[in-house]
């Protein structure tokens, strides 16, 4: 019987390593283990054996049985593993193919920078005012100090719609409107919109943006115009951009300036692009001028203010490397897909 | 204002260079646009004297000439006629460069040789006027053998400085000396003239308007009208202006000087002995220098004389009293007209050196002086006796003083500037400043009528000081809130989720054609009154010409898929309003195929595409909105809609009429949508009433109805939803088929119905119950179940 139990065991364990599939793992078990299996003949014939010798054959019997039974537990995991890794391996796709994404359209550049602007102006305390493009003669030159037949009316070459009506040419009016909503509280605020203009160049269309910030309060400085605009440099065109302000002049701003940053192509050391003056102008800006400051119901003896302006179109350019404007207004989609993402 | 660089070193005199300079003006407020040669560069080119001129032997039209450069004598064949012994001239040696590259080599000319070239004023590149063609004459007193750049200063720069509006005073030598003396710290102040001597003749004026202040005039007789010297011409050319001849020269000489325009008429031709200033009537005309009639109006101010109208002050002279090469006796003007000058000049498109001054403000104290110099130089030049100055008006500006602090002038620049360095600064620029302590009495002169208030003394103060100079800080004030307003923060989130959709932010311009609005059947714009063009003339009433321009634009450049989008005002005119209506709305346009896909097949855009997209928008707001079939005499009829929010109506949606489509010569359809921006912020839900999801399970029925193909789904939908009641959760259509084995006219629909009770299991036999009654609220509405 011993020897049985031996043949047993030496025959069907390399059969056990050999079954192919689950099903032949299965037949080799019920042929081996089964109830009327091999083990099960082997074991009906304890009966004819010396009590004596039973135990330690009944002991023989059950090695065999936990070794076969190990041997197709082993057989039967890495069958299944096996079945797994031909299912997954015919499940493999080709992940380069185009994913089935919902559409994603883009926003404007100009919008981008819009955003980015006023995000850094919000952050530092002003609210977003707006008003209407087309305005009233008074609210874009007059109640600026620029009254009729004014020289300085010349600076901006103007769209009419009447004597008395036009497209605006900065966003001005837009401060003027507000200081005469708020006076004589102090005002911080910006005011991005289009704006009109006749001229129409690599550099200027006639429609533009334009974002504008006025704040007032009592005893604004220049020097708080200058860190203004150096803040909103930095965090615009990077932290190591510097600012340089050039007199200059407007009718409503007094003492007035234009201002300079880095040149975003050299860093400041000269180049093509600023003409090799290391500066490039972005901003006109000053001293909100005390006639200015009148005519909308503030008392220049008591508050002043600072203001300023500049091209969103002029930003975007330099932020992405635009050297015609007319491609900010072609809305050629070629162009336009290009943006995808944001400016933060 | 164009400018000699040696002119100012001389006046002047300082060593900075012109870079140097430049840089100086920039920092001052006044940048350089450009700084360029006076001539283009010449080598080799000498004064020389003609010894000895005979004609050439083997051609009539030649001469040969022997000419000294001091040093050797030169065979050179020359073909000018203008030449005589003693003449002294440029010579171009063997080995010059003339202008254009034009290098002078050693020749033979008919069989004579030539040692060089004697050179006319064209071949040096200068815009000389001369008495003869030909060979440029130099002066008697030229010593030879110098080079001509020496010797003509033609290494002069002509500086090109962009002044600002206000600086009227800087538009002569006087003006920029003073400045940039000023800034150096040096200040300056141009010599006046000697007084001339001179006769009374008496030629009186007057002045019958308010918008002359000073008119002076004086008869300068037995003039010799003739080219100016060279000195003078090249002056003027390095001042950018071209010499014409000596009275006119001169009076532009004096101009660039002092600031001040002068004219000059030959006085022979004056209708009138006097001069009389005054507006012009209605129906009176003139002949202007350029030889156009005028049409004159009461609002142009004339200089007359007899009653005749000889100048429209300050812009133009006429034809019949200008001074030309017969000229003998000339009437010199000098005055000081107002900016009013500037419509005048403006409506008859004529601008000048003179009306640019004028309407920046002529300071009258020079009005006199400017005259007696150009008298001087007349006499001088081309001879003839000074008559007394005649005036009328006066010269004297109401001279102004502003009080003014220090304290107020470093608190409004944020800076520490000292008394003594900012009384210094003012000093320099010619102004002068009293007062003890802290208070400052600037008395400002006529010159500078920029100067009104303390703010713009402050302006100077800092200017001298340097803008560089000035320290950096931030406001002070009260913590204030940075926030978008609602609206505000909805237009980007408009944009997100259109974007989100598909859809490419595009921004047109507001203006658009006529035609553009023809064929978009728009209503009335409104128009500006001096467009760019007619292409950019209207001010568009919706978005339509603008969408349908982006989609024929991409369409043109090869897109096969265009979906876009604009947040943007549209415009109508409102007749009982001071500015036309200014609406800002969000549209879009779908057109050709969706984004493709290798999983699915090539789908277009229809008018599910564009609804899903509007559906999007509405519920990315937080909208709720019903959509119904809603007609828009822009779009197709059967093809467009309306979302509501209650009873407003928040724009249209639908295919563009395709009328309109073939008027724009396309061949698609462009589905398009069309929202009120407005109407959208305020009807956002921002609050959600929070309720607790159900524990219990839903019970779902699908039902499929046929019924006839005008019932819309949304009112069977009603119905279902109606007879549902608040147990019904949700309705979804999920299948439309018309066709097959349905009736004519028949289609069919189907529906997902769930119900569930919020607070208990619902049995199958309430759900049956409320099934049968929403079947038979179809039945009555006209949809049955489909057996």
């Amino acid at each position: 019987m011993e020897e049985k139990l031996k043949a047993l065991k030496e025959q069907a364990l390399p059969a056990i390593s050999a079954a192919g599939d689950l099903t032949e793992l299965e037949e080799i078990r019920l042929s081996v283990l089964g109830k009327k299996g091999q083990l099960t003949n082997v074991l009906r014939q304890m009966g004819s054996l010396p009590p004596e010798e039973r135990p330690l054959m009944g002991k023989l019997a059950n090695e065999v049985r936990d070794a076969l039974e190990a041997a197709l537990a082993e057989r039967r995991r890495d069958l299944v593993r096996e079945e797994q890794r031909q299912k997954l391996a015919q499940e493999k796709v080709d992940v380069t193919l185009p994913g089935r994404r919902p559409p994603r359209g883009t926003i404007h550049p100009l919008s981008h920078v819009r955003r980015r602007i006023e995000d850094i102006f919000l952050g530092m305390g002003y609210t977003i005012e707006e008003g209407p493009e087309i305005e009233t003669d008074y609210y874009n030159f007059v109640a600026l100090n620029l009254p009729k037949h004014h020289p300085a009316r010349d600076m901006q070459d103007t769209f009419y719609i009447d004597e008395e009506t036009v497209l605006r040419t900065h966003t001005s009016p837009v401060q003027v409107r507000t200081m005469e909503k708020m006076r004589p509280a102090p005002l911080k605020m910006i005011c991005p919109g289009k704006v009109y203009r006749k001229d129409d160049d690599a550099t200027h269309s006639p429609m533009f943006l334009q974002v504008e910030g006025l704040v007032i309060d009592k005893g604004i400085t220049l020097a708080d115009l200058k860190g203004t605009l150096l803040l909103f440099a930095q965090q615009m065109f990077g932290p190591e951009q510097e600012i340089r302000l050039r007199p200059s002049f407007f009718p409503f701003t007094e003492p007035s300036a234009e201002v300079d940053i880095l040149c975003t192509a050299c860093g400041g050391q000269g180049c093509r692009m600023c003409g090799e003056t290391g500066w490039l102008e972005i901003l006109g800006a000053g001293m909100v001028h005390p006639q200015v400051l009148k005519m909308s119901g503030y008392d220049p003896a008591e508050v002043s203010g600072f203001a300023f302006g500049m091209g969103i179109d002029r930003v975007a350019m330099l932020v992405y490397g635009i050297t015609d404007i007319r491609h900010l207004y072609q809305n050629d989609l070629r162009t336009l897909k290009q943006f995808q993402g944001g400016l933060s | 204002m164009k400018i000699s660089y040696n002119w100012l070193k001389e006046t002047l005199g300082f060593d900075l260079s012109p870079q140097e300079l430049a840089a100086g003006l920039a920092a001052a407020g006044f940048p350089v646009e450009s700084i360029a040669p006076l001539a283009p560069e010449i080598t080799g080119v000498v004064v020389a004297e003609l010894l000895e001129v005979k004609a050439h032997p083997n051609a009539d039209r030649l001469s040969l000439t022997k000419v000294s450069d001091g040093a050797a004598i030169y065979d050179v064949v020359c073909g000018a006629h203008n030449i005589a012994q003693g003449d002294k001239v440029p010579l171009a040696k063997i080995g010059a460069v003339l202008p254009g590259n034009f290098k002078i080599k050693k020749s033979k000319i008919r069989g004579e040789v030539s040692e060089g070239m004697l050179c006319s004023a064209d071949e040096l590149q200068l815009d000389l006027v001369q008495d003869s063609d030909g060979i440029l004459q130099l002066p008697k007193n030229a010593e030879i053998g110098r080079d001509i750049n020496a010797y003509l200063a033609l290494d002069d720069l002509i500086l090109d400085v962009e002044l600002t509006a206000n600086r009227g005073d800087l538009l002569s030598l006087r003006g920029l000396t003073t400045e940039i003396g000023a800034f150096l710290g040096k200040p300056f102040s141009l010599e006046g003239p000697k007084e001339p001597e001179t006769v009374d003749w008496g030629f009186p004026v007057s002045i019958e308007t308010d918008s002359c202040s000073f008119y002076t005039g004086r008869l300068i007789k037995g003039v010799q009208v003739g080219p100016s010297p060279l000195w003078l011409q090249l002056r003027l050319l390095a001042c950018g202006m071209r010499p014409v001849n000596n009275i006119v020269d001169i009076a532009n000489l004096v101009m660039l000087e002092w600031g001040q325009p002068l004219h000059t008429f030959d006085a022979d031709k004056l209708p009138g002995h006097e001069i009389t200033v005054r507006q012009a009537r209605a129906g009176e005309t003139m002949i202007t220098l350029d030889n156009k009639e005028r049409q004159l109006e009461p609002s142009m101010m004339l200089i007359t004389s007899g009653g005749r109208p000889v100048t429209i002050a300050g812009v133009m002279g006429s034809l019949d009293s200008e001074v030309d090469a017969n000229t003998t006796n000339i009437f010199l003007e000098s005055a000081v007209f107002d900016a009013s000058l500037r419509l005048t000049a403006k409506a008859l498109g004529i601008s000048s050196e003179a009306g640019s001054r004028f309407e920046k403000g002529v300071d009258p104290a020079v009005t006199a002086i400017a005259s007696q110099r150009a008298a001087n130089l007349i006499r001088e030049l081309a001879g003839g006796e000074i008559g007394a100055i005649t005036s009328a008006g006066t010269d004297r500006t109401a001279a102004w003083s502003i009080p003014v602090s220090i304290a107020k002038i470093n608190g409004l620049l944020g800076a520490d500037i000292p008394r003594e360095q900012a009384v210094s600064f003012l000093s320099n620029l010619g102004l002068k400043v009293e007062g003890e302590g802290d208070s400052l009495m600037v008395h400002v002169p006529g010159r500078r009528q920029d100067l009104l208030s303390w703010q713009d003394i402050a302006e100077e103060v800092g200017r001298l000081y340097g803008f560089d100079q000035i320290p950096v800080s931030l406001p002070k004030g009260a913590l204030t809130l940075g926030m978008r307003k609602k609206s505000q923060s909805l237009e980007w989130q408009v944009r997100e989720l259109l974007a989100g959709c598909g859809l490419h932010e595009v921004m047109p311009y507001s203006f658009i054609s006529p035609e553009m609005a023809e064929k978009s059947w728009e209503e009335s714009g409104v128009e500006i009154s001096n467009p760019l063009t007619r292409e950019a003339s209207i001010m568009r009433s919706s978005m339509l010409p603008s969408l349908l321009e982006t989609v024929a634009y991409n369409l043109a450049h090869g897109q096969d898929s265009v979906a876009i989008f604009e947040v943007g005002n549209v415009f109508r005119p409102e007749p009982d309003s001071p500015l036309p209506s200014q609406v800002l709305r969000v549209a879009g346009a779908l057109v050709g195929r969706e984004p493709r896909h290798w999983q699915q097949p090539v789908v277009s855009y229809d008018f599910f595409a564009l609804k899903g997209v509007v559906q999007q928008l509405l519920l990315g707001l937080g909208i709720e909105a019903e959509i119904r079939q809603e007609p828009h005499r822009q779009l197709h009829p059967g093809r467009c809609a309306a979302a509501f929010a209650g009873n407003i109506c928040l724009g249209h949606f639908g295919q563009v009429h395709p009328a309109i489509v073939a008027e724009w010569k396309l061949d698609a359809e462009i589905w398009v949508f069309d929202l009120d921006f407005l109407a959208l912020a305020q009807n956002t839900r921002q609050i959600v009433q929070f309720i607790p999801p159900s524990r219990y399970p839903a019970i779902r029925r699908d039902l499929a109805l046929e019924t006839n193909e005008d019932i819309a789904a949304g009112t069977l939908m009603a119905i279902i939803r109606e007879a549902g009641g608040e147990l019904l959760e949700e309705v979804e259509c999920f299948d439309v088929y018309t066709g097959g084995n349905l009736e004519p006219g028949g289609k069919s629909l189907a529906f997902s119905l769930s119900f569930r009770h919020p607070e208990r299991t619902l049995q199958d036999k309430e759900v049956q119950g409320l099934v049968d009654k929403i079947i038979g609220s179809l039945e009555e509405g006209g949809a049955r179940l489909r057996s």
